[in-house]
């Protein structure tokens, strides 16, 4: 580190130039001032300083001067834009309260229907089991028709084009299923669409009714799941997907 | 709402309340002053601006982390020494002659040739105007090193102490004032060195830029 001394003090450059600055000890302060007053070269070095300090200042605002006002206000609208963009990060953004809550909203309205339908066919084998199916009357529940655990409707109501929507009612109601066939036919009798109500806590879920909507519905039971099958008819199925 | 007369910490408390009209006043305020620092830092107008643009947006977001133990300007000057900084290092770019710090005033007589060049500027008051010194000032410092220009302008035009100085290019006390001592000095040269080139008289010079201004 250079030490250059100044005139006939014992003060470096450095030290001086910390004076300056502010950034001296206040030993080296008090040191640097009982120095100045009989040294012309320290006072002329501490002018310079000054001098440096304004020019470099000077020149510099001088070069900012030179921008027009317009580029400053363009600036401007960028950086509001920019606050306004973090503004809009950070509002809140509302969510469902839980995973319940956000499965209804993605599963309503349309959708309620048929996934209702499947999982109360497949609660229902689950719960009760194939070889529990049928009761000790030897009656199967799914063909009684019973709706004393849960008035679950798992109703399948195809609307024109085959979707079903919970919009459009049940043109036909289901007949009572034989245990032994599995088929149903429709059309036949007509019933109101029960209300969805929640699943019961023991698990215990019987099909209430199933509505093919004309079309044959068939239940496959292959030990532990259940599959609901609905055969539409062929040719009403070309004439719709013509459409 | 804040006035646009009312000082720093009114309008500072303003845009923390979400006044954005206050904030604007702000920047209004230390646009200019801003792009002064960055153009010293970088010396290219767009590099500039992009840092004043950066660095308000940067100013706002942390705004309500801004307790007031420190003035405004000096933290946002802080901010725009440290975009400054990244800036340069992020470019990677290096100066061709890195002016080391011994080469250009290790000579005897130092301190007579700086009085000369003293003398050579005329009255200070008078040289701070005058347009071919302070040209002449502006291409110094563009000849400087990246460091040497850095250490200038946060000193010179910024005020920053020494710890901020030594905290924003991430070295020591001592490091910084050695820096600034060197290039002071190299800067004084490069001065005096083009000064030298218009041996004119520094008080016509300065009359005929007063006379240029007032006709403009």
């Amino acid at each position: 580190m250079m030490r250059e001394s100044i005139g006939n003090s014992s003060i470096s450059d450095e030290a001086l130039a910390a004076y300056f600055d502010g950034e001296a000890t206040e030993a080296d302060a008090k040191a640097i001032r009982e120095a100045i007053e009989g040294d012309p070269d320290l006072v002329a070095e501490l002018e310079q300083l000054g001098v440096m300090q304004e020019l470099t200042e000077a020149s510099l605002q001088a070069v900012a001067a030179e921008v027009p006002q317009a580029r400053f206000e363009q600036i401007w609208d960028q950086i509001d834009s920019a606050i306004e963009a973090d503004t809009s990060v950070a509002a809140p953004v509302e969510t469902p309260a839980n995973l319940w809550e956000r499965l209804k909203a993605a599963f309503a309205p349309v959708k309620w229907p048929l996934a209702a339908a499947g999982a109360a066919a497949v609660i229902t084998v689950l719960a009760v089991g194939p070889d529990d199916s049928t009761e000790a009357d030897g009656t199967d529940p799914i063909a009684k028709g019973e709706t004393n655990k849960a008035p679950a409707t798992p109703s399948v109501s195809p609307a024109q084009d085959g979707v079903p929507t919970p919009d459009t009612p049940p043109s036909h109601s289901p007949t009572p299923m034989n245990p032994d066939s599995r088929l149903a036919h429709g059309p036949s009798a007509t019933e109101a669409v029960h209300p969805l109500a929640p699943l019961p806590d023991d698990s215990m879920v019987e099909l209430h009714e199933i509505d093919g909507a004309g079309n044959d519905v068939r239940i496959s039971n292959s030990g532990t799941v259940t599959v609901l099958y609905v055969e539409e008819d062929a040719q009403d199925q070309g004439s719709e997907r013509s459409l | 709402m804040a006035s646009p007369d009312a000082d720093d910490q009114e309008l500072v408390a303003a845009a923390q309340g979400g006044d954005r009209r206050a904030f604007q006043t702000l920047y209004q305020r230390y646009e200019r002053k801003v792009y002064a620092v960055a153009y010293g830092f970088l010396r290219n107008q767009e590099d500039a601006l992009d840092v004043v643009q950066e660095a308000f947006i940067k100013v706002h977001r942390y705004l309500p982390n801004f307790e007031g133990q420190s003035s405004f300007y000096t933290w946002l000057y802080r901010i725009v020494a440290n975009l400054c900084i990244d800036h340069i290092r992020r470019s990677g770019r290096k100066r061709d002659v890195e002016f080391d710090d011994k080469i250009r005033h290790d000579g005897a007589g130092e301190s007579s040739a700086k009085l000369i060049q003293i003398a050579a500027l005329g009255n200070p008051a008078e040289a701070v105007r005058n347009k071919e010194i302070l040209k002449a000032v502006r291409e110094s410092l563009s000849q400087l090193s990246d460091k040497h220009r850095s250490v200038i302008v946060m000193r010179e035009l910024q005020g920053l102490s020494y710890a901020d100085m030594a905290k924003s290019m991430e070295c020591s006390k001592g490091t910084i004032m050695s820096r600034l001592f060197h290039a002071r000095r190299n800067m004084q040269k490069l001065l005096k060195e083009r000064l030298e080139y218009e041996p004119r008289d520094p008080a016509e010079a300065s009359t005929d830029s007063v006379n240029q201004e007032a006709a403009s």
